[in-house]
């Protein structure tokens, strides 16, 4: 196996990291320059030519720009972010999560460059990117991947010959796919042939390769997560679990700590195996080691992710724990200042996505502007958030705008805190995921914590139109208002327009002059 | 002015009076008590009977979209004067919209499935537009034959192009 680059020097002299780049943008970019302040570290952030007026450049102390709005041309440029990083005289560089945190290249650029990457070696992160090796040390420590075919299927009877061995139902999956397409569920060898057919020429259209794997298949999966510290020193912690089961596009829209579902004593080897498979991978920083746990409660390894998560905020309201202070403690060479039995759970925790897409329409993403914010608050509340009233979400970047995180002394309190702030958080301007998490928050599966993958498409599906006789009311005046008073106004009653007259009013005398 | 809205399957009749800021809800004959405060663009209060509604609303190519309280609906709204007007040019528009195929985002065109002479059914994928980091199909409308593509792989796009013609 590959040479890990522990980096020696720090292990007996840590340094002190005086200045930080901070390589994102949106949320992630204002939470990590909040912790650099908050640890007195000076910090400069990077921007696009669309990110002027972004909040993590307003916030920020010092800003660069990268060039043109496409990610390929800014965010995802090591060239020019490797350029600033010389010129801001930074000696370390965050990468966030997405854009260039899990690129092992990167990673090596900033160390050729004398500089502190905040996360795993290089090595590290390319050998955890490759599932085959992944999974390999995953199973060195006792732990099975979902059992599969490690090649691609040629034949219809060698992909007859794989199910029967790894038993049915199982999955096609197209090698190079993605988001559900070239993926078919076969429960018996007499639809094989043609599943086989559908998945090979579904692949081959959608991604110009028309190659599927084959493994079993995991009904009603839950997806859940172990958050992981680990210094140069090779000590390990876990942080406990996240449940993220409620999932649209194969894609994360809200998580809880801990699973409403696993028992403790589960919980407790699926930690301590999570330990073992970061300390088998030699690694160091935050991270979270996957898993997909079926009906059974039997938990397979999915995969580790070498950065800090979208999430990592529910496991800092139940630990207490600042993981991106850790992460950069850690970076310096310090040890970890606390050992799993002084890490105490505390309460439950939800985390819900706040994003630009129209639920109503298979969660199509919006562009827009935000015409009107206001933000939850109170007992319990944090909010993390990338935008302002007045902020354009283009097309250019996802369009996560903000996390709304709650905690409460227990399950039950922090769904209905999390109830309350969703109906406080008003957005105007663009269709919001809040009405789709305030739709999970209230159902049956949900509140009972029996639910899995599955019941985003369930809820999807589900329009029993509930009785909201006054909020229809409501709405229907709300909407006539706001179409009356965007009509194009007249010329002369142009330069008033008075926040609080009324709308009908306004027109009325404005259709008055006409 | 009177005016004409729909939610799902419920309908509603507001009757405005712009001079005295009255309005009636269903033809009533009783004036509502009613106190509504424009605070944003797009974000409303209303005193509706004493109870408090903050009401923040979008505009999309449809209808308007508004949320209460974190309960969201969508309502179509038609005032009577155009009402009257689309009476008399709603067969001609049918007719031409019938089977042009716009893009409901601005996106980048990653892949087109189909091909001029195609017969395509309801909701046969089209085409996939990228837009923030994900692929989204474009399905079709309507079935018949595909007789024109407008748009190329590759191409960015802003919302509203149009993207094939269907007939």
């Amino acid at each position: 196996m590959v040479l890990f680059s522990i980096p020696i020097d720090r292990i007996f002299k840590p340094m002190k990291i005086n200045k930080i780049l901070i390589a994102n943008r949106g949320e992630i970019a204002l939470r990590i320059l909040r912790s650099c302040k908050e640890m007195n570290i000076r910090s400069a952030v990077v921007y696009s030519d669309i990110d002027r007026t972004s909040l993590h450049v307003l916030y920020s102390e010092e800003a660069y720009s990268i060039g043109a709005s496409p990610s390929s041309e800014s965010y995802l440029r090591i060239d020019k972010i490797m350029d600033v990083a010389k010129i801001a005289g930074v000696d370390a560089i965050h990468p966030g999560y997405g854009f260039l945190s899990e690129n092992a290249e990167f990673a090596k650029a900033v160390a050729d460059n004398n500089m502190l990457f905040i996360g795993p070696s290089p090595e590290t992160i390319k050998i955890l990117g490759d599932k085959t090796k992944a999974k390999s040390i995953a199973s060195s420590c006792g732990v099975d991947s979902i059992p599969g075919t490690s090649e691609p299927i040629e034949s219809i009877k060698s992909a007859l010959k794989n199910a029967e061995e790894i038993g049915y139902p199982v999955l096609l999956k197209a090698a190079s796919g993605g988001g559900g397409k070239g993926m078919r569920i076969v429960t018996d060898s007499s639809t094989m042939e043609e599943m086989f057919r559908i998945a090979s020429s579904e692949s081959e259209k959608s991604f110009g390769d028309s190659r599927v794997f084959i493994e079993k298949y995991i009904s009603h999966p839950h997806h859940i997560e172990f958050q992981i510290l680990a210094d140069f020193h090779g000590n390990v912690v876990h942080l406990g679990d996240r449940e993220c089961s409620i999932q649209r596009r194969y894609q994360k829209i809200m998580e809880e700590s801990p699973s409403p579902f696993i028992t403790d004593d589960v919980r407790s080897k699926m930690g301590a195996h999570a330990v073992e498979i970061v300390k088998a991978a030699k690694y160091f920083s935050a991270g979270t080691v996957e898993f997909l746990v079926n009906s059974d409660m039997d938990y397979y390894f999915l995969e580790v992710n070498t950065r800090l998560q979208v999430e990592h905020t529910i496991t800092e309201m139940r630990t207490g724990i600042d993981l991106v202070k850790e992460q950069i403690r850690i970076a310096e060479g310090n040890e970890l200042s606390f050992t799993q039995e002084d890490i105490i759970f505390s309460g439950h925790a939800i985390e819900c996505r706040i994003t630009s897409e129209d639920t109503s329409k298979d969660f199509l993403p919006a562009t827009g502007k935000i015409t009107s914010l206001s933000e939850p608050g109170g007992a319990g509340i944090r909010n993390d958030s990338g935008v302002r009233q007045g902020s354009e979400i283009s097309a250019y970047y996802d369009p996560l705008m903000s996390k709304l995180v709650v905690w409460g002394r227990n399950r039950s309190e922090s769904i209905a805190r999390c109830i309350r702030a969703l109906s406080e958080y008003a957005i105007a301007g663009l269709p919001t995921s809040i009405p789709f998490c305030k739709k999970v928050l209230k159902s049956k599966d949900f509140l009972k914590g029996n639910y899995d993958t599955t019941l985003s498409d369930f809820l999807l599906k589900d329009t029993v139109p509930v009785d909201h006789e006054s909020e229809r009311t409501a709405a229907v005046i709300g909407a006539t208002a706001y179409k009356v008073d965007s009509k194009p106004k007249n010329l002369f009653n142009g330069s008033s327009t008075n926040g609080n007259i009324s709308a009908w009013k306004r027109s009325g005398r404005e259709s008055s002059l006409r | 002015m009177k005016y004409f809205c729909k939610i799902n399957e419920y309908e509603f009749q507001l009757s405005v009076n712009h001079e005295t800021d009255e309005i009636r809800i269903n033809g009533s004959h009783e004036t509502t008590d009613i106190d509504l405060v424009k605070i944003d663009e797009g974000l409303f209060h209303l005193i509706l009977e004493n109870k408090s509604f903050l009401i923040s609303v979008s505009n999309t190519n449809i209808y308007f979209r508004a949320s209460v309280g974190g309960e969201e609906f969508n309502v179509e709204i038609e005032d009577n004067i155009s009402r009257l007007k689309s009476k008399y040019v709603e067969t001609e528009k049918d007719a031409k919209s019938f089977g042009k195929v716009h893009s409901p985002m601005p996106g980048l065109v990653v892949n087109i499935y189909v091909s001029v002479g195609d017969d395509v059914q309801l909701n046969t994928p089209l085409l996939a537009l990228e837009a923030m980091k994900m692929e989204n199909e474009i399905k079709s409308p309507v079935s018949g034959k595909i007789t024109d593509i407008s748009v190329t792989t590759g191409q960015n796009i802003p919302s509203e192009t149009l993207l094939m013609t269907i007939e």
